[in-house]
């Protein structure tokens, strides 16, 4: 799957069967002998590194010598998080769902390095129990390596734990610029597969110009109101999208939004009324898992989306069938600026009709962009251990996978996707687009999908903060 | 101004919620003077087999007005068939003892229906929508108002009238009232207390409920709903004060008018606002506006 483990996949395998043979018989010898060992085999690959965030690679041949280390005959222990209970296991599932898929896929394909994957989940919950639930896992588990967390309250506390208990980590989600650029501003052992928050804020931005204004649906200067969730997602959505807006449309006028607590409001009557009041042009909510479910039954009821035109970061955020045909249609819904399952098209883009399909037959529920991120992160934990392995001549430290998952890319169901090595960040085209019904499907859909490259709505990585970046646009600018 | 009147209307709507939940905890607390932490989800089952029902028997099996009814009485049903096994079996063997068991047993209740729904029901929220949809809007200017509200908050003042007549006019309420006030006392009058206790607790169930059954068709039935609705029940009582019919409606009121003008007006800090009265209202008045 991955660019770099996609070169020289038959050397590779043959290294690999080599490797699964020496542990059957490594393994055999220790259980007579008493110690475990895996005979080298000198190997040339072929390793391609993309440069500065461009599709521009750099290719080298590594020569694995003689100094091979064994590769443990114990099974992988991978933790991972995600909402399995409430509202947000509208995200997490999915996310589980991902991993499990891609999990098992390489179990059935021999695990990595011969090494099968034994997944140990627990709950995502409150910052606090989260953080006591990892630490389970790194301390009483002794898990090898981690994958999930969907919010962004939760990636801030646990990223931190991860750096110091040097635990190999791939958050799905929890996309918050903060984690980078605050609480962990100079990552080694975590990276993160969804596109930052930032995007996803500048994503919804652009999309609102580009499907709303330019289309002459809402005003050049338009009055926007909003409702976000209240801790650091809802309001760094707020912060960017605004700011985003202000810097296309001068003349925008920000109305006073709404911030109820992350699902702890289920009648969301009030901030509807309050929304209404304003008698704005546009409405922008970043509510998400149950909570956007609630809202916007409750906002058809009070007509909010014959009033203003809606414009959301993840309706489509929980498994595509959660929006029922009840939601209005010509409206912009997101998907975190991440993925639509039905983008890129499945003839154009086998490798992801292959993905919907698979996942569907399994899970019998569409992908999410949360499964996507999750099967993508499983096979860059693979590709980067295998390539790794082969640089060092044997089962490799996280110390060595890291460097090997700072140049990682690769092509997965959404399409390209690369590591930058500066933040550990993941980037990807950003997606969004029109809500509508398709006779196709028995729910709301994206009726047209709108994908932006992703250098247009993400900071170039010279810049300090994604913020100074968005201050730096000069007013009237339109990525 | 029209804006206005949808203010009011929400602020009775969220009273009218709060009230059906706070009653029936209300009810229980009277009489029996247990703090049913459980109680949350107990209105978080009857939004559940609400909208079990609903899914998966369908709305056609209940035409016209049977669709507003028979749904959430069945969830009331089951909630208060709930309520008969678990107070002779749970709380009964705890009334002699000091509180915290009793805080304990409720609170580990909540934790095992917490777990049920995730087993019975699974992990994604139920969501129903044609029953909140069917009743269409009401036209106040070029402003809608769902009209299922407007059926929310009849039924906070039906059953708000239902229990008054039920307490203070019948037989069986002043018996109920008597044993609240003395238990020996009523016991040695000939009053079964056991079967008293246990009919309370019923009755405050299925209030809790039908009120998660109405619910359900506007919200969603999600995990963790209860435990919400349990922390905004508490505001109420400590506002109106414990075991009091009057306080929890009155209680009800000024928290959903508060919570209205608060998202209006200081949507940053709209829960601050109630948590701060109930804070005035401890100082000021401990035993709250209503209570002995």
């Amino acid at each position: 799957m991955g660019e770099a483990g996609a070169t020289d996949r038959r050397g590779f395998l043959k290294a690999v069967g080599a490797g699964i043979g020496g542990l059957v018989i490594g393994g055999l010898a220790g259980y007579l002998g008493g110690q475990t060992t895996v005979q080298p085999e000198t190997i040339t690959r072929t390793v391609t590194t993309t440069v500065g965030g461009a599709a521009q690679t750099v290719t080298k041949t590594v020569t694995v010598g003689d100094t091979a280390r064994p590769t443990p005959t114990t099974p992988i222990k991978l933790g991972s998080q995600n909402f399995f209970t409430g509202p947000g296991a509208l995200l997490g599932l999915p996310s589980a769902y991902g991993t499990r898929m891609g999990v098992k896929e390489i179990n059935d394909a021999g695990g990595i390095m011969g090494r099968q994957i034994e997944l140990l989940e627990r709950d995502e919950g409150p910052s606090d129990a989260t953080l006591r639930e990892f630490r389970k896992l790194v301390l009483e588990d002794k898990i090898d390596y981690y994958i999930g967390l969907i919010s962004s309250g939760n990636t801030p506390t646990v990223g931190p734990e991860a750096e110091e208990q040097k635990i190999l980590t791939l958050f799905v989600d929890g996309c918050t610029d903060i984690l980078f650029e605050r609480a962990v501003p100079n990552p080694f052992y975590i990276f993160r597969i969804t596109n930052i928050q930032s995007s996803d804020a500048i994503t919804a931005a652009v999309g609102t110009m580009k499907l709303l204004v330019e289309r002459g649906l809402i005003p050049e200067n338009p009055k926007i109101t909003g409702i976000h969730p209240d801790y650091a997602y809802g309001r760094l959505i707020h912060d960017f999208y605004n700011t985003a807006m202000k810097k296309m449309l001068p003349d925008a006028e920000i109305l006073d939004q709404q911030f109820p607590g992350l699902f702890k409001v289920t009648d969301f009557s009030a901030q509807i009324t309050s929304m209404l009041q304003q008698n704005a042009d546009l409405a922008v909510v970043s509510l998400w898992g149950g909570d956007y479910v609630n809202w916007y039954k409750q906002a058809i009821g009070f007509g909010l989306f014959d009033k203003m035109k809606v414009v959301t970061t993840l309706t489509f955020g929980g498994s595509p069938q959660a929006v029922g045909k009840d939601h209005p249609d010509g409206h912009v819904g997101g998907v975190h600026a991440n993925y639509w399952f039905t983008n890129p098209d499945w003839e154009l883009w086998p490798v992801n009709g292959e993905f919907v399909k698979k996942f569907s037959e399994m899970w019998n529920e569409y992908p999410s962009f949360e499964a996507e991120g999750a099967y993508v992160g499983m096979q860059m934990l693979k590709d980067t251990i295998e390539i790794a392995a082969q640089e060092v001549g044997g089962y490799p430290e996280d110390e060595e996978v890291v460097p090997v998952m700072e140049r990682y890319s690769t092509y997965g169901p959404a399409g390209y996707i690369q590591v930058r090595k500066q933040n550990h960040q993941c980037y990807k085209n950003a997606v969004i687009g029109v809500t509508g019904e398709s006779p196709e499907y028995d729910f709301e859909v994206m009726s047209e999908v709108l994908v932006l490259p992703i250098e247009k709505v993400s900071a170039p990585a010279e810049y300090p903060t994604s913020k100074s970046w968005l201050d730096s646009w000069p007013e009237g600018y339109k990525p | 101004m029209l804006i206005y009147i949808i203010f009011a209307l929400n602020a009775l709507l969220f009273a009218s919620v709060l009230f059906l939940i706070t009653a029936g905890l209300n009810i229980v607390y009277g009489v029996m003077r247990i703090i049913n932490l459980a109680h949350g989800n107990l209105y978080a089952l009857g939004a559940y087999v609400t909208a079990w029902v609903l899914l998966t028997i369908g709305y056609s099996a209940f035409p016209g007005p049977l669709l507003y009814i028979v749904p959430p009485l069945i969830g009331a049903a089951v909630v208060g068939l709930g309520g008969l096994i678990m107070e002779p079996t749970l709380l009964r063997p705890m009334y002699k003892r000091i509180e915290e068991f009793q805080l304990l047993v409720t609170f580990g209740v909540l934790l095992v229906l917490e777990d049920l729904f995730l087993l019975l029901f699974g992990p994604y929220p139920l969501s129903v929508r044609e029953p909140y949809s069917f009743l269409g809007v009401t036209k106040i200017g070029d402003l809608s108002y769902p009209n299922y509200n407007f059926l929310v908050i009849a039924l906070g003042f039906i059953i708000a009238f239902v229990l008054w007549f039920f307490l203070y006019r019948t037989k069986f309420g002043t018996i109920l009232r008597a044993t609240s006030l003395d238990r020996e006392m009523a016991a040695a009058m000939g009053v079964n207390v056991k079967a008293l206790f246990t009919v309370s607790f019923i009755i405050g169930s299925m209030i809790a409920g039908l009120a998660g059954g109405f619910i359900v068709a506007k919200d969603t039935a999600v995990l963790g709903m209860g435990i919400e609705a349990l922390v905004l029940a508490f505001v109420v009582m400590v506002i109106g004060g414990l075991g009091s019919l009057k306080g929890a409606f009155i209680g009800a009121l000024i928290v959903g008018v508060v919570r209205q003008i608060g998202t209006a007006f200081f949507p940053e800090i709209e829960l601050a606002v109630l948590w701060l009265i109930a804070a005035i209202v401890l100082t000021i008045k401990p035993q709250g506006l209503f209570g002995r």
